[in-house]
Parts: C-alpha cells; sequence; structure tokens
C-alpha cells in the first residue's frame, strides 16, 4: 500500500492543478508527461511495464533567474530470482536554481549536462551516467548535483565552469570548457575534465580520468550536410587502463521528402590489453508519415564482435499531445561479452504518451 | 472653339492613355520591389496560430510566437507555446547578409540544451507543415525579391500576374505564379509549381491589414494539390517596428 501512496497523493495533486480555475493563476508553469508501457521482453520470455509521470514545474524571473523542478514517479515491474516485483520511485530527475548577471549564468542543483554534438554515443558527455533501466538508455541520462557557471566573453563566446558531485561516488567532478560559436559557419569547444568514469570497471571501479576533448559541429557543401565530430583524450590514473582516443565522427541530412539520416563512426582505443578497440557504427533514420505521425529506426553495429542492434519505432499521432508509441529493440550476433549487447536487451513494447 | 474643344479632348485622352500604360507597365522586378516597400518594418513580433489538416481533414494545431529583426545579421527566433508536446521548443536562425553565411540553432526542451542544426534542415516541411521553411521566411518578411526574380505575365488597373523563377538554389519550386493586388501592393494568391511543372501548392492570402504602416495578410492559407492536405496560418497580436533586444536572437538566450 505504501508503494502506491506516493503515487495516488501524486496523481491526486496533478489532478486538481489541472482541472482547478486557480491553475491559472499559479505562480510558476506546469506541465509533464505520463507514459505507459507494455513490454515483452524477448530474451526472457516476460511480460514488463512501465508507468511513469513526469512533473515539470518552472519559473522564470526573465533576465535575473528563475527554477526548474522535474519529479519523476515511476512505477515498474521486474524480475529477480525469477520472481516477478513492482518497484515504485519518486525521484528528483533535475531540479535546479537559476541565477543570472550580466555576462555570467549560475546554476546549481541536480541537472543534465548535453555536452557533445554526437548522437547518443557522445565522447564529450562527461557527467551524467546512462540510465540503465530506460528501453533506451543512450538516450535517457541520470542527473548529478552539480554549480554551473557560464561566462559569456560576448554572444559567440563562452566559458563553461562545472563542479558535480555523482551520487554513486563520494567525489568531486569537474570540467573546463570553452565554446565558440558561428565561426566560418562551424561552432567547436575545447574541453577539460578531472574525475571518474562513468561505467564500472575492475572490481566495480570507477576509474579516475582526466579527459581532454574538441567538439567541431557543421555544415558543408552546397548542400548544406551537416557534419560533426568529438574527440576526447582519456588519461588515466590507474596504469591499468589505456590512455587513450575516443572519438566520434558523423554527418546528418534532410531530404525534401523530410527523410532525416544520420550516420557517424565511433571510436575508443581498448582499455584493456586483452580487449579490441571498440568500434562502433551508429545509423538514424526518422521520416513523418501521413501528416502528424512518424517512425524512426536506429541500427548500432559493432564492428569488432559484428553485434547488431537494430530499434525501430512508430509514433502515431491520437490527438493532440497524445500518442501511441510502438517499437523493438533486435539484435543480431549478440555477445553477451559486448557492453553494448548488455545495455539492449531484446524486447518489444507499445504504449501511450500523453502531454500536458 | 470647336476645333479647341477637339484638341483639348484629344489632349486629355492621349494623357489618360499615358497614365494608364504607365500605371502597366512596371516590370516583375518594380512589381516585387512595391510588394516589399509595403512591408518596411525593421522589427516584427507575431503570435501565429498554425492549424494543419490531413488528407482525411483531421486537424493539429501548433502555436508560436515569431520575432524578426532586420540589420547586418537577419535575426529570427521562432518559439512553441503549445500544444504541451512541442512548447517551449524554439529556433533561431542568424543570416550574416555580407557572407550569405546562416548558423541555425535549435532549442529542445527535452535536451535542455541548444543544438546548431545543418543548413539541409530547411529542407522539406517546415514542422510538419504544408510549408517549406524558405516559404515561412519569404511569407512573413515579404523578401520575395531575395528569392525569386520575376516575370510580368498579365496586369490590370487592380492586379498584376507575375511568374516567379527562383534565384534561390534551395527553392524546389520549378516555377510559381504571383496575383498581386496594386492597392496595397501584396500577393492575395500564389501558385507553386514541382519540377514536373505540375500545380503542387496553392497559397491565398486574406484578411488584409495596416499595421504601423505595413500591410500584412492575417490569414495564409497553404494547400498541397497533389497530397490533398492544408495549412493556415492566422496571425494575432502583429507589432512592427517595436524594440527588440538583441539579446533576445542568442543562444544565451535559448538556453535559458
Amino acid at each position: 500500500m505504501k508503494k502506491y501512496l506516493s503515487l495516488i497523493i501524486l496523481i491526486t495533486l496533478v489532478t486538481l492543478c489541472a482541472f482547478s480555475t486557480a491553475a491559472a493563476e499559479l505562480p510558476f508553469s506546469l506541465s509533464g508527461d505520463f507514459k505507459t508501457k507494455y513490454i515483452y521482453d524477448l530474451e526472457n520470455e516476460n511480460n514488463l511495464d512501465q508507468t511513469e509521470l513526469n512533473l515539470e514545474i518552472e519559473k522564470d524571473f526573465s533576465y535575473t533567474g528563475g527554477f526548474y523542478l522535474n519529479l519523476g514517479l515511476e512505477s515498474y515491474s521486474e524480475y529477480l530470482m525469477n520472481n516477478k516485483n513492482r518497484e515504485t520511485e519518486l525521484s528528483i530527475k533535475e531540479g535546479y536554481f537559476d541565477y543570472y548577471t550580466e555576462n555570467i549564468d549560475w546554476r546549481a542543483g541536480k541537472q543534465i549536462f548535453n555536452w557533445g554534438s554526437s548522437y547518443n554515443i557522445k565522447p564529450s558527455n562527461y557527467f551524467n551516467p546512462i540510465d540503465i533501466g530506460a528501453i533506451n538508455p543512450l538516450e535517457n541520462r541520470e542527473g548529478i548535483n552539480a554549480l554551473q557557471a557560464k561566462y559569456y566573453l560576448n554572444n559567440v563566446q563562452h566559458f563553461t565552469a562545472v563542479v558535480g558531485l555523482r551520487e554513486d561516488i563520494n567525489d568531486f567532478q569537474q570540467a573546463l570548457k570553452f565554446t565558440k560559436r558561428r565561426w566560418h559557419g562551424f561552432d567547436f569547444s575545447l574541453s577539460l575534465f578531472r574525475g571518474n568514469e562513468l561505467e564500472k570497471y575492475n572490481q566495480n571501479e570507477y576509474p579516475k580520468v582526466t579527459k581532454a576533448g574538441f567538439d567541431i559541429t557543421g555544415d558543408i557543401g552546397q548542400k548544406n550536410i551537416g557534419i560533426f565530430s568529438e574527440v576526447v583524450y582519456n588519461d588515466f590514473k590507474s596504469p591499468i587502463f589505456n590512455d587513450g582516443l575516443e572519438t566520434v565522427v558523423g554527418f546528418d541530412y534532410k531530404f525534401e521528402n523530410n527523410l532525416y539520416l544520420l550516420g557517424q563512426y565511433y571510436y575508443q582505443k581498448r582499455l584493456f590489453e586483452n580487449i579490441d578497440d571498440s568500434q562502433i557504427i551508429s545509423l538514424h533514420a526518422e521520416k513523418p508519415f501521413w501528416q502528424f505521425h512518424s517512425w524512426e529506426a536506429n541500427l548500432l553495429y559493432d564492428l569488432n564482435s559484428e553485434l547488431i542492434v537494430l530499434r525501430p519505432k512508430i509514433i502515431y499521432s491520437l490527438t493532440e499531445a497524445m500518442e501511441i508509441e510502438a517499437g523493438a529493440v533486435l539484435k543480431a550476433n549478440d555477445d553477451q561479452r559486448s557492453q553494448l549487447a548488455r545495455a539492449n536487451e531484446e524486447l518489444i513494447y507499445l504504449g501511450i504518451n500523453s502531454y500536458f | 472653339m470647336k476645333k479647341i474643344s477637339t484638341i483639348l479632348l484629344l489632349g486629355l485622352f492621349i494623357l489618360t492613355l499615358s497614365f494608364a500604360a504607365a500605371a502597366q507597365d512596371l516590370s516583375g522586378e518594380e512589381v516585387l520591389t512595391n510588394i516589399e516597400n509595403a512591408r518596411q518594418a525593421e522589427t516584427a513580433s507575431m503570435q501565429m496560430t498554425m492549424e494543419l489538416y490531413n488528407a482525411a481533414g483531421d486537424m493539429r494545431s501548433r502555436q508560436l510566437n515569431s520575432r524578426h529583426k532586420e540589420g547586418e545579421v537577419e535575426k529570427s527566433l521562432i518559439e512553441f507555446t503549445s500544444p504541451a508536446d512541442v512548447a517551449g521548443t524554439a529556433f533561431l536562425s542568424l543570416e550574416d547578409n555580407s557572407s550569405s553565411e546562416e548558423d541555425m540553432y535549435l532549442f529542445l526542451p527535452v535536451l535542455g540544451s541548444v543544438r546548431k542544426i545543418s543548413g539541409s534542415q530547411k529542407n522539406g516541411n517546415f514542422v510538419g507543415s504544408d510549408l517549406s521553411y524558405i516559404d515561412l521566411t519569404v511569407f512573413s518578411g515579404a523578401n520575395y525579391k531575395d528569392n525569386y526574380q520575376a516575370d510580368v505575365l498579365d496586369s490590370s488597373n487592380e492586379e498584376y500576374l507575375l511568374k516567379l523563377n527562383p534565384t534561390d538554389p534551395d527553392i524546389n519550386y520549378k516555377y510559381g505564379k504571383m496575383w498581386v493586388k496594386t492597392d496595397i501592393w501584396s500577393p492575395k494568391k500564389v501558385e507553386f509549381y514541382d519540377q514536373s511543372e505540375e500545380l503542387l501548392k496553392t497559397v491565398q492570402l486574406e484578411d488584409f491589414k495596416k499595421i504601423d504602416n505595413n500591410w500584412i495578410a492575417q490569414k495564409i492559407t497553404v494547400k498541397n494539390e497533389q497530397k490533398g492536405t492544408k495549412t493556415v496560418m492566422k496571425m494575432t497580436e502583429i507589432k512592427f517596428n517595436i524594440n527588440l533586444d538583441d539579446q533576445l536572437f542568442t543562444t544565451r538566450y535559448l538556453e535559458r
């Protein structure tokens, strides 16, 4: 009963806010989404479900600052030792205060940084671990408590400094980034990070690392083909891990018939001597159909293990701000030694998303 | 006396003919110039409702704010305010007139950050509507001369019929036809033809209003004649030549 109590309270609160005439006079804006999914785990032949309610509370004080809170209430089923359990979690996904001065924008609180111009696999994303419980972990990141300051030299150049503390590690993560926009049609940034890797390695360790990164994005040619690249050099404190490059090179293009294509190549020098360098090709395509609906497909190909992960998805609009989502995660040449394989379990799902 | 009257009448007749001829003597470029001059605003701010209709007649609605500022760098900011699944999405376009370089940025609330997007994003339709990105900038800014060359097909005292030939390589139409009202120098109807010279789109401009000395159509209907879809744009809260802070058109503002 306790598990459902917070769910009941939150739904009651949202309903009251949404339908109350006083809602129009709230001193902040209230929005969010409600998503529910039925999932069939193809690998273990299990039925699962995920229901998520996200509430976003936001207040903007114009040129002075503001605050933002993203509360998530999630109820999901999972299998442990062949027993089906239900978990309910109430969490703050993001919650921060903004304060703006003439040249500096400050942000303090739990936040997600979206560094890096690549698609999903981002070497420059230093701070936020992927949400392994999500259907698409690469598209979902977990927030960390941090203080961020952006110092604007002018409208096209700024420095960003971040000091963060991850919940899973009692250690500070720090970074400094310089960004220049509109440089001959390109945006680029240089970054330096000191902290811990986002993934666990030997004996449950998050290795200490210093990273130096470069990121660039822009157009080339008369057809304005988008290109992007991230290059990060990892310098590990422990001699167990190999120092080396992690890089992404990619392109994207939207056709006249609204087909959007993206392709990228990811490389990471092997962390240990007894494994191969990581090389992954990502392809993404999406296109609207029948005016209001869309399909998309993602393909990941591991060049070493020859593992293929295919993620097709259809979004069918029912009415304004309500849609059906159906998709799957399919694998070929599955190799459980591959991190990519472990992060992508085969499944099919059907869900409804509602936005308010 | 009779002779003088005849001469006077003849003179008046010739004068009338010459005036009439002068009014109908404008070239296509001159007509486009008149259209541009009828909208001379340095800044513009509009609230817009965009109704999207599929071939079955089902409708989806988008509400957005559009702000535009002329200058050495032409600046445009479009922000979606509803429905909930797109609210908060914003596009920023900065076009340097001296170098013709255009930088476009997208802010998606779900990402919480600004992303530079490639120029190819202007291809295809603007957010699921029947307008291309270029259509939207041309109709809202009335800057046809930047994108088209025009020849006069027909003319009368009330209107001109122009043939529009694209000069912008990003425009995918073979040509267009535009009916222009001479009283307010504004297009009232435009037809666009595809590369096979088949009619692709029809644009109707209606509900003309003069705001701050600028004529604007408050309702624009775009029909895709081949797919049977339609987009209706209704402009409300239109303001011209207001003070728009340059800071509005920055990635810093987008990220806030």
